[in-house]
């Protein structure tokens, strides 16, 4: 037992082998199931994905219109409302929510699955919308300063001085500036979503690489805990990356230095 | 003088702050003739660019037209719906702007920001041309304002432009409509002095051509001197005296105007201290009493700190507010 764990051997030399291991694709094995971690986070990982990706999803859908309306509404009801929601939205309990959904649409008006799951879109829209509802909070905030920031600029009352259509000025001025921030923000908030995700996926009973993770935490299953937050290491790296890539995507005065 | 194209009325501009309120613009009355330049200078702060802006209706967030009328060509832009005073601009009366640099929306092309208000008057609005014939019309504007290689400038985004090639480009943004009043907020003030002459040199030509009136915005004399027919001083919200471009200079009547006249330094001078004005700009929550500028006037009296000056006409086409002469 004690050799096949190389827990015969120091400590560096076990580093440096399941290292080398990573490299190769093996994360080692679970010391429970014996099932090769890899196996596990390949099975889970397009889940935990699908997850993020719709949270996200949800999160741009509710908080960049809150946003913009807040923006053009400056100072009124509105834009008080909407960031009262905002605030509200990351104040609140990611689990609190979730169980609180669970109970009302769930249990109580039993429109949906009360046990969580994992299945078709049903399954999703929960969970989904319990991830979006934090971070669709800093969206917002971040979509309106944003948009504040770029309606004063000259440019803007250039293109009002032009006679453009309001709703040209807003949405194709405004906007496509505005969204060099708020894309390059939200990426670099991607992380903070696979955070919650591992919450969620426990609240959900969601078989994603978090719910995979706590249950590894239980049974002290190291190897287990120790590839899914290199996964997560990894999903923070790719999400800084989209960051970049989307910023030079927006942003002319940078994609014209890359072509050249 | 015929009929002026742009009367200004009894116009005031007030933003109203959380400390109190500031009358930008307080009671303007103005005059901008058919094909004329009329210049409006003053310090920075005195409401000039709002005066300028409130003829766009486009007072920055927080400022309100609160009085007046602007008649443009007879009729009054504050009664104009939103919607109706959205198709004047950029077709009637454009606006060209301080800062090239910030003008131009940084994420769209040059061509692209031209044909913008192309397609929507020329095409949408008042079907006067077809979809393809917008990409001829571009590079006519581009050609117009001479902006050299207007053909490879169609994709350039505004980064890849100099500060004069931004300056025309933006020009030619805005006489694509062939406006019959062109309002100027300080168009050369952010370009160096090479660049400045040629932009007033494009400006006169597009009088020239478009015959367009212009309402020119400057804080610069040497600027009215080279460019104007007329021009309007303003203090602290208020015109203190109008009168043809040769008597503001030979004969300027009122004090501060007197003493910007002198604060340009001559060649030929003396070396020595420039003629500065007593360094007091008027806070415009908390004016003073009186004429607005006794507190920095050499020539106050007791009346002028009592009573406020009206405007008057001390010599023919030559007004001015002071106590001085009335």
């Amino acid at each position: 037992m004690r050799n096949a764990l190389g827990l015969d051997r120091p400590p560096h030399v076990r580093y440096f082998e399941w290292l080398g291991g990573v490299f190769q694709g093996d994360l080692g094995r679970s010391w429970i199931t014996n099932r090769p971690v890899s196996a596990t986070i390949l099975e889970r990982l397009p889940r935990t994905i699908e997850l993020c990706l719709a949270g996200f999803l949800f999160s741009v859908a509710i908080g960049l219109p809150l946003g913009i309306v807040a923006a053009l509404k400056r100072k009124t009801k509105t834009d008080y409302t909407a960031m009262g929601i905002a605030l509200f939205g990351v104040s609140i309990p990611n689990f609190w929510l979730g169980i609180m959904l669970i109970f009302i649409f769930g249990v109580w008006l039993g429109w949906g699955p009360a046990t969580g799951g994992y299945g078709g879109p049903e399954y999703l829209i929960l969970p989904a919308l319990v991830l979006g509802t934090a971070l669709s909070g800093t969206t917002s905030r971040l979509t309106r300063s944003a948009m504040l920031d770029v309606l004063s600029q000259d440019y803007i009352r250039a293109a009002r001085a032009k006679g453009l259509r309001e709703r040209t000025v807003v949405y194709t001025h405004a906007l496509k500036n505005a969204a060099i921030p708020i894309a390059t923000l939200l990426f670099m908030r991607l992380p903070w979503i696979f955070g919650g995700a591992i919450v969620i996926e426990m609240v959900f009973d969601w078989p994603g690489m978090g719910l995979a993770m706590i249950n590894a935490i239980h049974t002290s299953d190291f190897l287990v805990i120790q590839g899914i937050a290199l996964m997560f290491v990894v999903l923070v790296i790719i999400a800084n990356m989209l960051a970049d890539i989307s910023y030079a995507y927006l942003n002319p005065r940078i994609r014209y230095g890359m072509r050249r | 003088m015929s009929e002026p194209i742009l009367r200004i009325r009894g116009l005031k501009t007030y933003f109203f702050m959380e400390r109190g309120t500031v009358k930008a613009v307080d009671g303007v009355d103005l005059d901008v003739g058919k094909k004329q330049i009329l210049g409006l200078v003053g310090e920075t702060g005195c409401g000039k660019s709002v005066t300028a802006h409130s003829v766009l209706k486009l007072v920055p967030y927080g400022g309100t037209i609160v009085a007046g009328k602007i008649l443009f060509e007879g009729r009054d832009l504050l009664k104009l719906s939103n919607e109706e005073m959205r198709k004047v601009r950029g077709t009637e009366i454009s606006m060209i702007f301080q800062d090239p640099e910030t003008s131009l929306d940084p994420v769209f092309t040059l061509g692209y920001q031209i044909g913008e208000p192309i397609e929507l008057h020329q095409v949408i609005e008042q079907h006067l041309i077809s979809p393809k014939e917008v990409p001829k019309k571009v590079l006519e504007a581009l050609q117009t304002v001479g902006i050299p290689d207007p053909k490879a400038r169609v994709d350039s985004y505004p980064h890849q432009l100099s500060g004069g090639m931004k300056q025309r480009g933006m020009i030619a943004m805005m006489i694509t409509g062939t406006p019959k009043l062109l309002v100027a907020d300080e168009p050369t003030t952010a370009l160096d002095v090479t660049i400045q002459a040629q932009i007033l040199d494009l400006m006169r030509k597009l009088r020239q051509k478009l015959g367009t009136s212009i309402f020119l915005i400057t804080h610069d004399l040497a600027v009215v001197a080279e460019m104007c027919d007329r021009v309007a001083v303003m203090y602290a919200g208020q015109l203190i005296e109008e009168t043809d471009i040769i008597p503001l200079f030979e004969q300027p009547l009122h004090p501060y105007t007197q003493v910007l006249i002198n604060a340009i330094p001559k060649p030929g001078a003396k070396r020595g201290k420039l003629a500065t004005i007593p360094p007091l700009i008027p806070n415009l929550m908390r004016l003073p009493r009186g004429c607005r500028f006794h507190p920095r006037c050499p020539k106050a009296t007791d009346k002028c700190k009592r009573v406020k000056p009206q405007m008057i006409e001390a010599e023919r086409g030559h007004l001015v507010r002071c106590h001085l002469y009335s």
